[in-house]
C-alpha cells in the first residue's frame, strides 16, 4: 500500500489533525497486513507535532515490528532522523523494548549511507 | 514610580542586546502593573535602547491589559532615535492605534506579528516571508539555517496555542544584529506560563526554574494524552546548541538559559505572567545541521 503524504496532508505537515488522517490511512494498511510505503515527495515541512500523531501513536495499537517496517520514500536524512526520534520517544512513552529502538536507528543509518 | 494623579507611570529601563539577561529588569518593572486597574503610562524617557525581546514583552503587556479592559499609554522622549527607532520599526506604537496595524517590512527587524487565532498557513507564510527577506539582506543565512529556523519557529508558535491557555494568543518578533552576526527571534504569550503548567501537572516541582529545566528535556510533556510528545523544545535546543547560539526561556518566576549547550537556571522574586522564548542564532555561511548525527546510539 503506497500513501502519498502530500495528497493527504499537503506540503506542510504541521497539524496534529492531519497527522490523524495519515495515521488512519496507515492503520488501514497495517490492519490488512499490507506493506505500507509512505511517499513524502512534495512535502516541504515536517514537525514533531504532526509525526507524534501520524507515526508515534501507532506504537500504542500495533506491534512495534509492524510500525518499524513502514517504508519511507523521498525523504531526506534530517526528516528521517526526526521520525527515528519520534519513534524512539513513542516506544519509551508506551514502555516498549530497547531492541525495537535499535532496529529503528539501524534503518536511519541505512538511509544516511544511501 | 511617579504617581501622576490617576495615571501610574512606569519608567521603562533600557534593554540592550548584551547582556542577554537585561530583559529581566523590564520584567521586574512591569511585574506589579499587569493587573493595575488605573491607567498606566509607559515612560521611555530613561530608555536608551529596546530590542526585540523587550518589544515582545511590552507588546504582551499592552495586549493583556487591553484584554482586561485597563488603559495603557506611552510617553516618548522629545528626541531619542535609539528608542524611537526600535519602537517604530517593530510597529510597537501601532498597538496603540485604533486599527492596531504594524508594518510588514522594517529594515533589519521582524515587526510584531500578532498570532491571535492559529492558522497554520498564515503563520508559515509570514515566517517564510520574514526569513526570506532577512536572508536576502544577510546572504550568510543559508538554506539549512533558514529551514531549521522556520521549523523551530512554527513549532514554538503552535505550542502557544496548544499549551499556554492564552486568551490573546501571542506575539512573534525578531531582529538581525549585523554587528554580532546574529538573528534574534522572540516569541511571547500571556498564558499560564510553562513553569506554572508544569507545576500544575507535577506538584513535586516547587520552583519555576526546575520546572522549566524539566520542560525542555526530550520526552517531557504536560499534555494529558495518550499521544507521545515533548520533543519540540528538545529539538529546538539541540538545533541552537549546534548553532552555538542562545536559547532562553522565561516563564513566571523562572529562567532557563542555554548558551552553546551550557545550561543555567534561576528564579527571581518577580513574576512574568506568561512565557517568553528567545533564540539568538549565529548566522554562519557554512552552517550545517544534520539531525541524523544527533541521534544517540
Amino acid at each position: 500500500m503506497k500513501i502519498k503524504v502530500q495528497n493527504l496532508c499537503g506540503t506542510d505537515c504541521v497539524e496534529p489533525d492531519d497527522g490523524v488522517l495519515l495515521r488512519e490511512k496507515i492503520a488501514e494498511g497495517l490492519s490488512r497486513g499490507d506493506k505500507v510505503e509512505l511517499d513524502f515527495e512534495g512535502v516541504s515541512m515536517l514537525i514533531t507535532a504532526f509525526l507524534n500523531v501520524a507515526i508515534g501513536s501507532l506504537y500504542k495499537d500495533y506491534d512495534e515490528i509492524l510500525v518499524d517496517s513502514l517504508v519511507y520514500e523521498n525523504i531526506d536524512s534530517s526528516d528521517m532522523a526526526m521520525i527515528a526520534i519520534v519513534s524512539r520517544n513513542a516506544k519509551k512513552f508506551y514502555g516498549l523494548s530497547e531492541e525495537g529502538m535499535s532496529q529503528m536507528i539501524d534503518q536511519t543509518d541505512d538511509l544516511v549511507e544511501d | 514610580m511617579a504617581f501622576l494623579g490617576k495615571i501610574k507611570s512606569i519608567l521603562i529601563p533600557s534593554v540592550p542586546y548584551m547582556p542577554a539577561d537585561e530583559i529581566e529588569s523590564l520584567f521586574k518593572v512591569l511585574a506589579e502593573y499587569w493587573n493595575e486597574t488605573k491607567p498606566v503610562e509607559l515612560d521611555f524617557c530613561d530608555c536608551d535602547y529596546i530590542g526585540a525581546n523587550g518589544i515582545a514583552a511590552l507588546s504582551m503587556f499592552k495586549r493583556e491589559r487591553d484584554r482586561l479592559g485597563f488603559q495603557t499609554t506611552y510617553k516618548l522622549p522629545d528626541a531619542s532615535p535609539k528608542v524611537l527607532g526600535p519602537l517604530v520599526k517593530f510597529g510597537f506604537m501601532g498597538l496603540f492605534s485604533s486599527d492596531q496595524s504594524v508594518p510588514l517590512d522594517s529594515h533589519d527587524a521582524i515587526p510584531i506579528f500578532l498570532v491571535e487565532n492559529f492558522e497554520a498557513g498564515e503563520v508559515l507564510a509570514h515566517i517564510d516571508y520574514q526569513l526570506t527577506k532577512q536572508a536576502n539582506q544577510l546572504p550568510r543565512m543559508n538554506e539549512a539555517l533558514a529551514r531549521e529556523t522556520k521549523k523551530s519557529l512554527f513549532e514554538l508558535i503552535a505550542n502557544i496555542f496548544q499549551h499556554s491557555e492564552s486568551e490573546i494568543g501571542g506575539v512573534l518578533t525578531g531582529q538581525f544584529h549585523v554587528r554580532h552576526d546574529e538573528f534574534q527571534i522572540c516569541i511571547c504569550d500571556c498564558g499560564l506560563g510553562v513553569s506554572q503548567r508544569v507545576m500544575r501537572a507535577k506538584p513535586e516541582f516547587t520552583s519555576c526554574s526546575t520546572a522549566l529545566s524539566w520542560a525542555v528535556e526530550g520526552g517531557n510533556s504536560t499534555r494529558d494524552s495518550d499521544i507521545p510528545g515533548g520533543l519540540g523544545l528538545h529539538l529546538l535546543r539541540d538545533f541552537v546548541k549546534v548553532n552555538e547560539g542562545l536559547f532562553r526561556l522565561c516563564a513566571n518566576n523562572g529562567v532557563v538559559s542555554e548558551l552553546a549547550g551550557v545550561q543555567t537556571a534561576h528564579d527571581h522574586s518577580f513574576s512574568f505572567p506568561g512565557t517568553l522564548i528567545e533564540l539568538r542564532l549565529k548566522v554562519k555561511e557554512n552552517f550545517v545541521y544534520c539531525l541524523s548525527e544527533r541521534i544517540e546510539a
